[in-house]
């Protein structure tokens, strides 16, 4: 399970919002993205995906854009990208300061 | 075609984890959820198998949501299987080792949200508590505290069973409601399920205590309780029967009813009433010795009732109608009770579960008309 353990994002809520990045996805192509994404190293349960969906739309990180039929399609709202950059930087600097621990002499 | 079989839930109504373990078992026996109906939980039959059962709380009742999140978990490998009351989506997995959360932070929020909502419900079940038993409530004359002396007197009362029945029943169906989001709150706490609670009985009392106070409402809103029906042919005695053919009667038909008010509800006693007054002088201000009949019968659906209330009588006087005492039953009556005072006399009749009371102002012995009231009693 990806849990949340400091930052904003748990790690599925990161790549779920990664998914909406480039194009407008409905609940099942976010599942395949991350997993496609992540070589099969997170795979998203269906409740995840269904209740991130709830979550993030309700937070207006993403909006509905199109409905067919059990279809939902979303697309990211600026707030959603600000979001996203935001835990990445979070992020990058995480593992900056994880590297640069590593190099440093004792 | 499958075999449907019903179950009655012994977990609470939104216990996820409880729910999901129940269902699961099921499955193991070759029974697979297919719907609900109040407590009661609708299987079709099929080959047992080990499986993973999920219950997924609805964000909202929208069809598209539903149709949404369907198909979400039907590409992930998972069956729907049907609606758990209005709350939840029930899906099977073969792996029963599938998680349909993968992130706790998703869950948790899951659960907040089906918290949140269950919270308002619970708000709303607490008006409707609130709305029925003050109905009932206010329609009783008498209060609680009557019923140590007058209990049968007390119970006779149309809105005393549909009070007293609609407050053990909320009092289950509370408590049920109050454990279940307490279970759950604590599902949410910690993330696993506790020790399971096995409360869907108090939810089967609650509702069958309710039911029948459902049924009764329903049946007085839409005016089906109160049916009256003319004098006319009634076969009830009538003051001109008992003061003769000349006697005057009120010009005011309201106290010279042409017609007997007759109730009749599910939850209470059958009830009839009559009276009718002489004429008077003073419209609206009726002197205490003003010849009139008043009748009242109640026909009761619990044995005893008719001679416990005939007894509580006994032991009610009235200004210038003397005391009830009981004399030599006649006419087919189990049970006569008559009192005899300067004003006029009064009559108690008991027949199997039908009571009869007779107030009259006048001269005339009333037990003369034990065969007058007999045939009332035939043609109620």
């Amino acid at each position: 399970m990806g849990d949340k353990a400091r930052g904003q994002l748990t790690e599925s809520m990161f790549y779920m919002l990664m998914a909406f990045l480039k194009s407008e996805m409905c609940g099942i192509d976010v599942a395949d993205f991350v997993e496609r994404r992540t070589k099969g190293r997170i795979k998203m349960g269906p409740g995840t995906i269904y209740t991130l969906l709830a979550k993030f739309e309700s937070e207006k990180l993403i909006e509905e854009t199109a409905v067919d039929g059990r279809k939902r399609t979303y697309r990211l709202t600026d707030k959603g990208r600000a979001t996203y950059l935001e835990e990445l930087e979070r992020l990058r600097m995480c593992v900056r300061d994880g590297e640069e621990e590593l190099e440093c002499p004792k | 075609m499958s075999k449907m079989k019903w179950r009655i839930t012994p977990v609470g109504a939104f216990d996820i984890p409880a729910l999901e373990r129940w269902l699961e078992k099921l499955a193991a026996k070759g029974l697979y959820f297919s719907a609900t109906l109040g407590f009661l939980a609708c299987f079709d039959a099929g080959e047992p198998a080990e499986v993973r059962i999920h219950l997924e709380p609805l964000m909202s009742g929208t069809d598209t949501e539903d149709s949404e999140l369907r198909g979400i978990y039907e590409s992930a490998g998972w069956r729907f299987l049907g609606q758990w009351g209005g709350g939840f989506s029930v899906y099977l997995n073969d792996d029963p080792k599938a998680e349909a959360y993968t992130d706790a932070e998703a869950l948790d929020y899951s659960l907040k949200s089906l918290i949140k909502r269950r919270l308002v419900a619970g708000v709303g079940l607490a008006i409707v508590n609130f709305m029925l038993l003050s109905l009932y409530w206010n329609a009783l004359p008498l209060g609680l505290m009557d019923l140590r002396y007058f209990p049968y007197e007390s119970m006779s009362d149309s809105a005393f069973f549909p009070f007293v029945l609609g407050a053990v029943g909320f009092f289950f169906v509370d408590l049920a409601y109050l454990i279940n989001l307490a279970l759950l709150v604590r599902y949410r706490a910690r993330g696993a399920a506790g020790r399971q609670i096995r409360i869907g009985w108090l939810r089967v009392l609650g509702t069958l205590f309710l039911l029948p106070v459902i049924v009764n409402t329903v049946y007085i809103f839409f005016g089906r309780e109160y049916d009256p029906y003319p004098l006319e042919n009634s076969g009830f005695v009538t003051l001109t029967e008992i003061e003769g053919d000349d006697f005057r009667l009120s010009g005011d038909t309201m106290f010279n009813m042409d017609f007997i008010s007759h109730h009749d509800a599910p939850l209470s006693a059958e009830t009839w009433y009559f009276q009718q007054y002489g004429s008077f002088r003073q419209p609206g201000v009726i002197p205490n010795d003003t010849p009139c009949l008043e009748i009242r019968i109640a026909r009761y659906l619990i044995p005893g009732f008719a001679s416990g209330r005939a007894e509580e009588y006994t032991r009610i006087g009235w200004y210038g109608l003397g005391e009830l005492q009981g004399v030599e039953p006649d006419c087919g009556f189990d049970e006569v009770y008559l009192s005899r005072g300067e004003l006029g006399s009064r009559l108690v009749l008991v027949r199997g579960n039908t009571w009869i009371y007779v107030k009259y102002v006048g001269q005339k012995n009333l037990l003369d008309f034990l065969p007058s009231f007999e045939r009332m009693a035939e043609a109620l």
